[in-house]
């Protein structure tokens, strides 16, 4: 026969021990978060290791392209790009688009064709990513006008560049083995 | 007469065996095109597009799965997202759902290609075709204005991590221990401000007062005799010990104490006997009774 009073303290005991675990690990969970949002808020300050929250990399990544260091922005986006989160990929891979784009936007702007390459190349980028960020969200209204900017700016087709050989039918001539001896 | 019978013959057994082919075919029901959707609506860059074609075909007649489009690129514009069948008796169903990245600076319109669909039954059926579907696109960017006034949409900011679950998550469980918490404490009697303290813990205070009394022996005695008779709700005699045990099991374990106390106590009061250790012996009783106490439920 159970005591009911010492089942009571039994329950109340199981309860405090859970309730106190259960406290520990939010708490935990919670600094955890609260660390995070800091290095979010804060970016600049933030050290990169093996094991920071993706956010926090691209809040990073966000910080150095606004210091003008778009390359290392891209380098930690690319870091991101395999999230299990497909929201948060679309938003790295629009980013990503968006910087390609701007870059290409603001070479074809001031050098046009000059820059055919360069121009080609980055425009490529940024329409693999802003098209991979519309797979992901179809919805995605400034990634669709990025996009479609990126159509417009993309550079025509280089046309093949002629022969550049100046020779003439004699010159041709001149090239073929004769037959030693001025033979038949 | 005669002479035609041979020719005659030969004529209506053709006519006959065709007639059964032609039967034969009608039962085969080849599979048809029948309609797909006209989009009238107008598309601009990253739409989804649902084309839905809708074949007829006779029983048993059905699409074979690898003549469908693999999910994937289609052309350096359209993507297809997605292919899903619906088949019945009498027509098959096929949903393609494409994505379209169509660049262009004003309205135009695009055709999807064609399909050619491949059906398999008991009589065979031809390859079905769909036509082309031609698509209305128009630009997002208005088309007057020049590529370099174009601002390009900006980057997407940094988003904070939602802290709201492990904040409710660590109310509620603090809730939860500090209610089993405050419920032992209340068991035990270390509630003061609820109903008191239970009997021996009083008892335990009012016996480190009775200490600088004449005779704390006596008043040791009264003071454990008072808290024994509260904890029962009656008066406690030696003899009664066991039906005390009996309801308060808790005590069971201070049984030896007890009925040292209890001859103590007869020492005390009608033996004249001389206080000598009672005190001691009476606060060290209390102390342990604390300890088994519980509040009565």
């Amino acid at each position: 026969m159970v005591n009911p009073a010492k089942l009571r303290e039994t329950i109340a005991a199981g309860i405090l021990i859970l309730g106190s675990a259960a406290a520990a690990y939010s708490g935990y969970r919670l600094i955890g978060v609260l660390s995070v949002n800091a290095a979010i808020q804060d970016p600049s300050e933030a050290s990169l290791e093996e094991d920071t929250a993706p956010e926090a990399v691209f809040a990073k990544a966000l910080a150095f392209d606004r210091e003008g260091d778009y390359q290392e922005a891209l380098r930690l986006y690319h870091t991101l790009q395999n999230q299990a989160d497909p929201a948060f990929r679309e938003r790295v891979r629009y980013n990503m688009g968006t910087i390609y784009l701007r870059e290409a936007a603001s070479l074809w702007n001031a050098r046009g064709v000059l820059e055919y390459t360069r121009v080609n190349a980055l425009v490529a980028m940024a329409k693999e990513n802003l098209k991979e960020a519309l797979r992901l969200n179809p919805a995605d209204q400034d990634a669709r006008f990025n996009l479609e900017y990126a159509f417009r700016i993309t550079p025509p087709p280089k046309e093949k560049e002629k022969a550049n050989w100046q020779g003439t039918k004699s010159s041709v001539f001149s090239t073929l083995p004769g037959i030693p001896g001025g033979g038949p | 007469m005669r002479k035609f019978a041979l020719p005659l013959a030969i004529i209506l057994s053709t006519a006959a065996a065709f007639a059964l082919l032609m039967n034969a075919n009608d039962a085969a029901a080849p599979a048809r095109f029948e309609s797909q959707d006209d989009h009238a609506a107008t598309h601009t860059m990253g739409d989804l597009i649902v084309r839905d074609v809708l074949v007829s075909t006779g029983p048993g007649v059905r699409i074979d799965p690898a003549s469908l489009p693999a999910p994937g690129a289609l052309s350096d514009w359209a993507e297809i997202r997605k292919v899903e069948t619906d088949s019945n008796e009498e027509q098959t169903r096929i949903r393609f759902t494409y994505q379209v990245f169509y660049g262009l600076r004003g309205p135009e319109t695009a055709e999807l290609p064609p399909l050619r669909l491949r059906f398999e039954g008991a009589g065979g059926a031809p390859d079905v075709e769909a036509p082309a579907l031609p698509v209305s696109f128009m630009p997002l960017i208005p088309p007057g204005i020049p590529d370099e006034k174009v601002a390009v949409r900006p980057l997407r900011p940094a988003e904070t991590l939602p802290i709201s679950p492990y904040g409710k998550w660590l109310a509620l469980s603090l809730i939860a221990a500090g209610a089993g918490l405050l419920y032992l404490l209340w068991m035990r009697g270390l509630l003061p401000m609820f109903a008191g303290p239970l009997p021996f813990r009083r008892a335990c205070r009012d016996l480190q007062r009775a200490a600088s009394q004449p005779s704390p022996g006596q008043a040791a005695c009264l003071i454990l005799h008072r808290a024994l008779n509260e904890t029962a709700g009656e008066a406690i005699f030696g003899n009664g010990l066991e039906s005390f045990l009996g309801r308060h099991p808790q005590f069971a374990g201070i049984r030896g104490e007890l009925d040292e106390f209890f001859a103590l106590s007869r020492r005390v009061f009608f033996a004249e006997d001389a206080d000598g250790d009672a005190y001691a012996h009476c606060l060290k009783l209390a102390r342990r009774a604390r300890l088994l106490e519980r509040r009565p439920s």
